[in-house]
């Protein structure tokens, strides 16, 4: 019978360890311990010390500049770091690394708030997106400087990506893939006040099965602007400027590609403006096109009249 | 014998511990910090200039509180963020707030990133200055400059240098706001700007030489001349920029045979809004160019149409 109680005893402690070791709402500082459990109060030291005491869906909140490591996501979970762009060293390797394998009840949905990544230069990912559950991700007030690659998606089918005031400086190869599943629901972007600039690749490489709008961006001084490498990939360019790339501002790499471009503005690229050869660029009538290499090779910008 | 040198045998080995100690990859600094610390997250430095000769090449200094922490010199590629409180980078009495002056290349490109700065000065001096003997890379992002005599000047020694700015304030300065003046020959200087804005300047903007680029969503305004450019090897592109209220030119060719392509920019309220003499300048039908006391001198704008 004794021994019944402490079993007993034993099970209520082990629950109450557990729940309190998820908290809905945990604190992040450099001034932490990941012994504490990343209260206001007594807050934690690294994202993955946090991360492992907050609740699925819940929110992990950055107090200061500190150094928090990198990141394993596997659940729904926000980060963010107000406004102090709370930064962070990543030496190699990733820094936030989503990987969900099962659903759970909050729309397998990360959001990324307002803190900054910085790569020593070895090759690596900002963020990398894999799994085998549609996985969502929102990245707000983000900045990326000198990762091998700043955000790289290669999430399952039926994925989502929204970022919003998001800046890649000088990545050593892309800024931004998109290389979703190749079958089944495509990966819907969208991307607004996004900036690339000095890529050693591409600013940004739509790989395939991809949809979405690119607005209020700049894709500039990079090796190409945009790439768009399969038809599965329909994409509006909106306000967006790509110029002084290297090589081409938009390549479309393969032939049945549609684009469509609205208020762009594609300056000063080394080759070409729109490298569109068998595929189709539709052009509002308001889109700058000049002092490239060639403005447009391939087939001409197809007139679509606004209404 | 023996023990004089087994004496310096360990002197050495403190002095190499010293020095690899001495080198972390992110340091931080704080008002209430102290140049003698270590600069680490508990026990931060007190100045940028006391933090810097701990911070390894190509890392990072963070900032813990506003400060101010003075000015310094760079050498090496390295971030100083400042994160959401704008440290404060306060230089009066003829001293300049930073300058970067690298004189060999290291393994990061030679990328010296300034983020969430404030700059103040006495219009004695200058915010930041490139100079140097390597191909250098800077990158500033959420600063503002307030009282420089020039707040961002660019004068690398090596050809194929370039600034990029996102998010930058620069407000009540003396002779220039961001003044370009690269090698005459070589790989061009690149030039990205996106949301600058330069008020109450002499010269908003001035580009001397061998340049190329596009100025986005930027504002120069209230000054004597908005962008001013004097070398036949420049080559800009202004998109959605605003040049207003400049009380001699809005955009200024200084010289014949200058080429800029101005797309969907306002140009109102200056004495005159393009001065063009001998030059061309090329727009889209999308320019709004009106209540200049001139509007166009010299060659008319020449437009194509949108695609």
């Amino acid at each position: 019978m004794r021994v019944m109680k402490t079993f007993v005893c034993l099970f209520v402690l082990t629950v109450a360890v557990n729940a309190s070791a998820q908290a809905s709402r945990t604190w992040l500082s450099g001034l932490g311990d990941d012994a504490n459990p990343c209260s206001f109060t007594a807050p934690c030291k690294t994202f993955n010390g946090a991360y492992s005491k907050t609740a699925v869906a819940g929110q992990i909140s950055v107090m200061d500049a500190g150094a928090y490591g990198t990141i394993y996501i596997d659940h729904s979970i926000t980060i963010d770091g107000g406004g102090n762009f709370a930064s962070g060293l990543v030496a190699a390797g990733t820094g936030v690394r989503v990987n969900m394998t099962s659903n759970d009840l909050y729309g397998n949905s990360v959001i990324i708030r307002g803190l900054s990544f910085d790569s020593s230069g070895a090759w690596g990912y900002g963020m990398w997106v894999t799994g085998t559950v549609p996985t969502n991700v929102h990245l707000e007030d983000v900045t990326f400087t000198r990762a091998g690659t700043a955000v790289q998606i290669d999430a399952a089918a039926g994925s989502s990506l929204r970022m919003n005031n998001v800046e890649a400086s000088k990545p050593i190869s892309y800024g931004f893939v998109m290389n979703p599943a190749a079958a089944g629901a495509p990966l819907k972007i969208s991307l607004n006040n996004v900036r690339v600039s000095q890529a050693g690749q591409t600013g940004l490489l739509l790989s395939q099965n991809t949809n979405g709008v690119i607005s209020n961006s700049l894709f500039q001084n990079n090796k190409d602007g945009v790439i768009i490498g399969s038809s599965s990939v329909h994409v509006s360019l909106v306000r967006t400027v790509l110029s002084s790339n290297v090589e081409d501002g938009l390549t479309h790499s393969v032939a049945g590609i549609t684009t469509v471009l609205d208020g762009c503005s594609i300056f000063s690229n080394g080759l070409a403006g729109v490298s569109n050869t068998g595929s189709t660029v539709l052009g509002l009538g308001n889109n700058g096109i000049a002092y490239n290499g060639t403005d447009v090779s391939g087939n001409p910008i197809q007139p679509l009249q606004p209404q | 014998m023996r023990t004089r040198l087994s004496t310096l045998f360990i002197l050495s080995l403190l002095l190499l511990a010293g020095t690899t100690l001495a080198q972390s990859s992110q340091t931080w600094v704080s008002g209430d910090g102290d140049d003698t610390d270590p600069c680490s997250y508990t026990s931060p430095c007190r100045t940028f200039s006391g933090a810097i000769t701990k911070t390894a090449t190509g890392g990072i200094i963070s900032v813990q509180d506003p400060g101010p922490y003075a000015g310094l010199t760079i050498t090496k590629s390295i971030t100083i963020d400042g994160g959401g409180t704008y440290a404060s980078v306060l230089h009066t009495g003829g001293s300049n707030g930073i300058i970067i002056n690298l004189t060999s290349n290291d393994t990061f490109g030679n990328t010296v990133v300034l983020r969430g700065l404030s700059f103040g000065s006495d219009l004695a001096a200058t915010g930041v200055r490139v100079v140097g003997t390597v191909a250098t890379e800077l990158h500033i992002a959420d600063c503002d400059f307030t009282q420089e005599s020039t707040a961002i000047s660019m004068q690398p020694g090596a050809a194929g240098s370039s600034l990029s700015m996102s998010n930058v304030d620069i407000s009540r300065g003396g002779s220039r706001g961001i003044y370009i003046d690269p090698p005459t020959s070589g790989t061009p200087f690149e030039l990205t700007l996106d949301r600058v804005r330069v008020s109450q300047t002499a010269n908003a903007l001035e580009i001397d030489a061998n340049t190329v680029g596009t100025i986005s969503d930027s504002l120069f305004t209230a000054s004597a001349e908005g962008v001013h450019i004097d070398g036949t090897t420049v080559h800009v592109n202004l998109v959605r920029t605003v040049l207003s209220e400049n009380s001699v030119y809005g955009l200024r060719h200084m010289i014949s045979g200058i080429a800029t392509l101005i797309d969907e920019c306002s140009i109102f309220g200056n004495g005159t809004g393009i001065s063009n003499t001998g030059g061309t300048v090329l727009g889209f039908f999308d320019n709004s160019i009106a209540n200049n006391v001139q509007d166009v001198s010299g060659n008319a704008v020449q437009s194509l149409l949108q695609q």
